[in-house]
C-alpha cells in the first residue's frame, strides 16, 4: 500500500494545471501503461480479499456467502484477548521476531562487507555461492536437515559435541522448548544469511572507488574503511530494508515454525513456538473458526502497519531515505 | 525508436490480459476430477432389481462404464491407482467402475473446508464421523442413503439395526461404516517385549505392570546396549505427541477406561483427571520419566523414527497398534537382520494388571458396532447408486475373502465346505511383490471387521503353524478374548457444536490438555507434575468443563439405557 507513493513523478506537480498533467500523461502513455499491470494485480490480489477482513465482525459460518453472515460486534477480539494462550502466543511472535530483527537483521550486512574483504575473487565467489545456496531449500527439505543435523541419536551436531567433551550426554535440540527461539535463529540465519547479503553486496560494488583512495590518502586503515564508505555508504539500503522488516515484525516465519514443531504437535515445543500465524492457522483454519482467525490477522496486520509507520517516521526524522 | 514503443505497448497489453485472466479466470480443472463419460450420467435410477452380494453382475445396469472420484480425508493415507492390481481389477470388471482417488497433502481439515466453500466436493469421500461429517450432511452436500438400501440389501445385511441407527444424522443414514461389527473381534494395541533384551535382563516374569516396570529398570542400569551395540530404550509407544498413548497404556492396567480424556466415574461421564486412579496412573508415568525408563524422544518422534528404532532392536518394551504397519513389517525387518530377535506379546494378560488387581478386573478394547469412519457420497455423484454398490459389496463375507486373499485363480480357486479359500500358498509366504500384485488388504475401504476376523483365523488356523500369520494368530488367540463390544460410548462428543460457546470452550480445554499433559508425565519432581495435574483441573473448570460433562454424560446415560453397559468388573461393578 504504502509502496505506491515511492517514485512521485515530481515533474507534474511543477507544470500545474489537469492540462499539464493530461499532455504529460500522453507523453508517456507507454511507460504508464506498464505500471498498469502493477495496479491491476494489487487490485486483485491485496484490495479485495480484505473485503473478507469483515468477517472478523461477524459470524462466519461455512456454507455462507461471504460477508453475508450475521453481525457480532467485536465478540471475536473479546474472546481473542480473553483466550488464555493468546498472550503466550503473542509473547513468542513479539519475541521470535525481535531475536530475529536484532540477529538475522544485521547478520548479512556484517558478511557483506566482510565478504567484500576477500580479494581473492574465486574463493569470494565460491564462500557466497555456499551461503546463498540453503534459500533454495524448501523449509520441508531444510526441516528434515535440521532434524537429523540436531538429532540426540547419533546427530552431527551432538556427536561433534560428544566428541570433543564439551558435553557429556547429547542435547535434544528439538525437544526442550527453552532452546526453541534459538534454534529458530539459527536456522533462520542459516537459511536467510547469503541470499540477504547480496543485495548489500550489490550496494557496495556500486561504492565509487575513489573513495577507498582517497580515504586511504587521508591515512584510514582497513577497518577504518570498511566503517565510514563501506559501512556509510550501503546505509541508505540498510535503513530502507530495516523499514520493510520492521514492518514484517509480527510475520514469523510461519512455514519455519510448522516444519520445526512438527505441524505444532510436539507439546514440549509449543509453548514457545506458538505465534500469532500457526495461531491463526491452527484455530481458525484447521478448527473451523474463520471469523476468529480473521480478528486474530487482523490485529496483526493493524500492529503491522503501526510498526511500519512508525519506524517510517524515525527514519525521517533522523533524516534518512523513507518510503 | 517508433518500433520499439508498438512492442512495449504490445507487451503491456499482453500483461494485462495475462494478469486479468489470472487473477479472474476459472481454476484450471482439477486433475481429481473425474473424467467423467458423459453417457453415464442417467443410469439405473429405475434401474432393475439390484442382485444380491454373492452375484456377480456384468449386466444390466453395470453394462455403461462409471468413473467416479473418491477423496480420503486423511493425509496419511496411501493411495494406489485402482484398477492395476487383482482385486481392484476384479472390483473394477464386476462392477464398470473406475475410481479416481485423491487424498489432502497435508491439513485435511483445512483442505475439507476450503472444498466445502468452493464447492468443490468429490463423488465419494472417506471420512471420520462427527463434526466434518454432521456438517457435511447439513449443508446438504451428503447423499441419503436410504433410497439405495432399497435396492441393495448389503448394508441391512451386514450391519446391527442399531448400528444403522447410530450412524443416522439427522434422522437420515449418510455414511457407510468401515469396519464395523456385530461381535468383539480383532484387537491391536498390545504390550510388545523385544525378545533378546529380554532374555540379557534374564528373562524377568511379565505377568503384571510392577513385573514389566522391573524389566525396563533392568534394562535401563543392565542392558543398556543391544548386542550390536546400539543404545537401548527402556520402553516406548508409537507416537503420542499429547501422551494420550501412554496414559491409556497405564491407566488400562489401574483398571481404568479412557474415552478420549475421559471415563466412568461413580456411574457417570467424567473427565478423567477427576479420576484418583487416573492421577496415580499419570505419577506412576512421571515416575517411568523421572527415572528413564520412557524414551527421551518420545514425545518429538515421528512414526517413521520410532519404527526405526523398533526395526533396529532397541525398544526393550514397545505398547503398539500391533496391527499396523503392513503387519508388523518392522518385526519382520528384526527377525531377517537377527534370526535370534523378535518382538513378543506379554502373556498371558495382554494389559499386565497393578497393585495386585486381578486380570478380571481389567478391561480390554471397547469397541462400537459402527467401527471407525464412514464412506458418504456427495450430492455431486451423478451416479450414486453405483457408488453405494460398489463400497457396500465390500462389507459383505464374499467381498472379505478378494479383499484378503485375492479374486479367485491365484491364491486360491475354490472354497471349503466352511466356505472358508483353501490357500495354494500361505499367505506368510507371499512377498511384498505378490501381495502388491494382488492387492490384497489395500482395498478394505471400506471393510467389515468380522467378516475379515472370522475368515482369517480361520484360514490362518488350518495352516501348518510354523506357516501361521503373527498377527492374526496373536489376535485370534490373545486379544480378541479380551475385547469387549458395546455402544455405549458412541456419539457423546457429537452432542456439543464445536462452533457454539461450549464447543468452543471444549476446545479450548482438550486442546489445555493436550499440551500440559505431556508436561506432568516430564516434570522434574512429583510435586511439579502434581502441581501441572490440578493446574489442569483448574483450567477445565475455569473454562466450562462442568457443563461439558453434564452434557456428556446426559448422552451417556441414555446410551447405556439404550444399548447396556460392559463395564461392569472392577472398579466399574455396582
Amino acid at each position: 500500500m504504502v509502496g505506491n507513493t515511492v517514485i512521485q513523478p515530481i515533474g507534474i506537480r511543477k507544470r500545474g494545471g489537469i492540462n499539464g498533467f493530461v499532455k504529460e500523461f500522453l507523453k508517456q502513455v507507454d511507460l504508464q501503461l506498464l505500471v498498469i499491470p502493477g495496479i491491476i494485480h494489487i487490485i486483485i490480489f491485496s484490495y479485495i480479499p480484505m473485503y473478507g477482513v469483515i468477517m472478523a465482525f461477524q459470524e462466519f459460518r461455512l456454507g455462507d456467502f461471504p460477508g453475508m453472515s450475521e453481525w457480532v460486534g467485536l465478540k471475536h477480539f473479546r474472546y481473542l484477548f480473553t483466550d488464555p494462550n493468546f498472550g503466550l502466543v503473542l509473547r513468542n511472535t513479539i519475541v521470535i521476531s525481535l531475536l530475529k530483527l536484532l540477529i538475522c537483521f544485521p547478520a548479512p550486512i556484517i558478511f557483506a562487507i566482510l565478504i567484500n574483504e576477500i580479494l581473492n575473487m574465486r574463493f569470494r565467489k565460491t564462500v557466497q555461492t555456499i551461503s546463498y545456496l540453503p534459500h533454495f531449500i524448501s523449509w520441508v527439505v531444510a526441516g528434515t536437515l535440521m532434524f537429523d543435523f540436531f538429532s540426540v541419536d547419533n546427530g552431527a551436531v551432538n556427536s561433534a559435541l560428544l566428541a570433543l567433551g564439551i558435553i557429556d550426554r547429547p542435547i535434544h535440540f528439538f525437544g526442550v522448548g527453552e532452546y526453541f527461539w534459538g534454534m529458530a535463529v539459527i536456522t533462520d540465519l542459516w537459511k536467510s544469511l547469503g541470499w540477504n547479503a547480496i543485495i548489500y553486496i550489490a550496494a557496495i560494488t556500486s561504492i565509487d572507488p575513489d573513495l577507498y583512495e582517497a580515504a586511504e590518502i587521508d591515512g584510514a586503515g582497513r577497518y577504518a574503511k570498511m566503517w565510514h564508505i563501506t559501512f556509510k555508504s550501503i546505509l541508505p539500503t540498510v535503513i530502507l530494508l530495516l523499514i520493510f522488516s520492521v514492518g514484517n515484525l509480527l510475520n514469523a516465519n510461519f512455514d519455519q515454525i510448522m516444519v520445526l514443531t512438527n505441524q505444532m504437535t510436539n507439546p514440549k515445543l509449543r509453548a514457545f513456538a506458538d505465534v500469532i500465524d500457526t495461531y491463526v492457522y491452527r484455530v481458525g483454519i484447521s478448527g473451523n473458526r474463520s471469523s476468529y482467525a480473521a480478528a486474530a490477522g487482523l490485529f496483526k496486520s493493524v500492529i503491522n502497519v503501526m510498526l511500519l509507520l512508525t519506524a517510517n517516521k524515525i527514519a525521517s526524522r533522523t533524516g534518512h531515505e523513507v518510503l | 525508436m517508433k518500433k520499439f514503443r508498438i512492442l512495449s505497448l504490445f507487451m503491456v497489453v499482453f500483461i494485462i490480459l495475462a494478469i486479468v485472466a489470472s487473477g479472474c479466470g476459472k481454476k484450471a480443472p482439477d486433475t481429481s476430477k473425474p473424467a467423467e463419460t458423459s453417457e453415464t450420467a442417467k443410469e439405473s435410477e429405475q434401474g432393475t432389481e439390484s442382485e444380491s452380494s454373492t452375484e456377480s453382475g456384468e449386466s444390466g445396469e453395470y453394462s455403461e462404464p462409471y468413473t467416479f472420484t473418491h477423496y480420503f480425508n486423511y493425509d496419511w493415507w496411501g493411495i494406489k491407482p485402482w484398477g492395476e492390481d487383482e482385486v481392484s481389477k476384479y472390483l473394477s470388471k464386476k462392477f464398470n467402475v473406475h475410481v479416481e482417488f485423491a487424498k489432502p497433502d497435508s491439513d485435511p481439515a483445512a483442505k475439507l473446508n476450503v472444498m466445502i466453500s468452493s464447492g468443490d466436493l468429490p463423488d465419494s469421500i472417506m471420512m471420520d464421523r462427527g463434526p466434518d461429517n454432521i456438517r457435511l450432511a447439513r449443508l446438504g452436500l451428503l447423499q441419503p442413503l436410504e433410497p439405495f438400501m432399497t435396492k441393495n440389501p448389503n448394508l441391512q445385511e451386514n450391519l446391527l439395526p442399531q448400528t444403522i441407527e447410530l450412524l443416522k444424522i439427522d434422522g437420515k443414514l449418510y455414511g457407510i461404516p468401515n469396519w464395523p461389527r456385530t461381535a468383539p473381534t480383532g484387537g491391536n494395541d498390545v504390550w510388545m517385549y523385544n525378545l533378546r533384551i529380554w532374555q540379557d535382563a534374564g528373562s524377568p516374569k511379565l505377568e503384571t505392570f510392577e513385573d514389566l516396570y522391573a524389566f525396563a529398570k533392568k534394562v535401563k542400569t543392565d542392558v543398556t546396549k543391544t548386542r550390536e551395540g546400539l543404545s537401548t530404550i527402556p520402553f516406548m509407544t508409537d507416537a503420542t505427541g499429547d501422551g494420550w498413548r501412554l496414559a491409556n497404556a497405564f491407566y488400562r492396567s489401574y483398571g481404568g477406561v479412557l474415552n478420549g480424556w475421559y471415563t466412568v466415574l461413580d456411574g457417570k461421564y467424567r473427565l478423567a483427571f477427576r479420576d484418583p486412579v487416573f492421577k496415580e496412573v499419570s505419577l506412576e508415568l512421571n515416575k517411568w520419566w523421572r527415572e528413564g525408563l520412557i524414551a527421551e524422544t518420545q514425545f518429538t518422534d515421528t512414526t517413521d523414527q520410532i519404527l526405526e528404532k523398533a526395526t533396529n532392536g532397541r525398544i526393550a518394551l514397545f505398547y503398539y497398534d500391533h496391527s499396523q504397519d503392513d503387519n508388523n513389517h518392522f518385526r519382520k525387518i528384526l527377525k531377517k537382520n537377527h534370526p535370534d530377535d523378535s518382538y513378543e506379546l506379554v502373556q498371558p494378560n495382554v494389559f499386565p494388571p497393578a497393585k495386585g488387581l486381578s486380570p478380571n478386573d481389567i478391561y480390554g478394547d471397547i469397541t462400537s458396532t459402527v467401527g471407525w469412519n464412514v464412506t458418504c457420497i456427495t450430492t455431486k455423484a451423478k451416479n450414486p447408486q453405483r457408488i453405494f454398490d460398489l463400497w457396500t459389496y465390500l462389507l459383505t463375507r464374499e467381498a472379505a475373502i478378494i479383499q484378503m486373499y485375492g479374486p479367485p485363480g491365484f491364491l486360491w480357486d475354490t472354497l471349503d465346505d466352511q466356505g472358508l479359500p483353501i490357500l495354494k500358498k500361505a499367505e506368510g509366504e507371499l512377498t511384498a511383490e505378490e501381495r502388491d500384485r494382488l492387492g490384497l488388504w489395500f482395498w478394505m475401504i471400506p471393510g467389515h471387521s468380522d467378516h475379515v476376523d472370522t475368515i482369517k483365523f480361520a484360514v490362518n488356523d488350518k495352516l501348518p503353524e510354523e506357516k501361521r500369520n503373527w498377527v492374526v494368530s496373536m489376535q485370534a488367540h490373545i486379544v480378541t478374548p479380551t475385547k469387549l463390544l458395546s455402544d455405549e460410548f458412541v456419539g457423546i462428543g457429537d452432542v456439543i457444536d464445536p462452533q457454539s460457546d461450549l464447543g468452543i470452550q471444549r476446545t479450548l480445554c482438550e486442546d489445555y490438555i493436550k499440551a500440559n499433559y505431556p508436561k506432568v508425565i516430564m516434570a522434574k519432581s512429583p510435586e511439579e507434575a502434581e502441581k501441572v495435574y490440578e493446574d489442569i483441573i483448574k483450567f477445565c473448570d475455569q473454562n466450562g468443563m462442568p457443563q461439558i460433562e453434564e452434557t456428556y454424560d446426559k448422552k451417556y446415560q441414555d446410551n447405556v439405557k439404550r444399548f447396556g453397559t460392559v463395564l461392569k468388573k472392577g472398579r466399574y461393578a455396582k
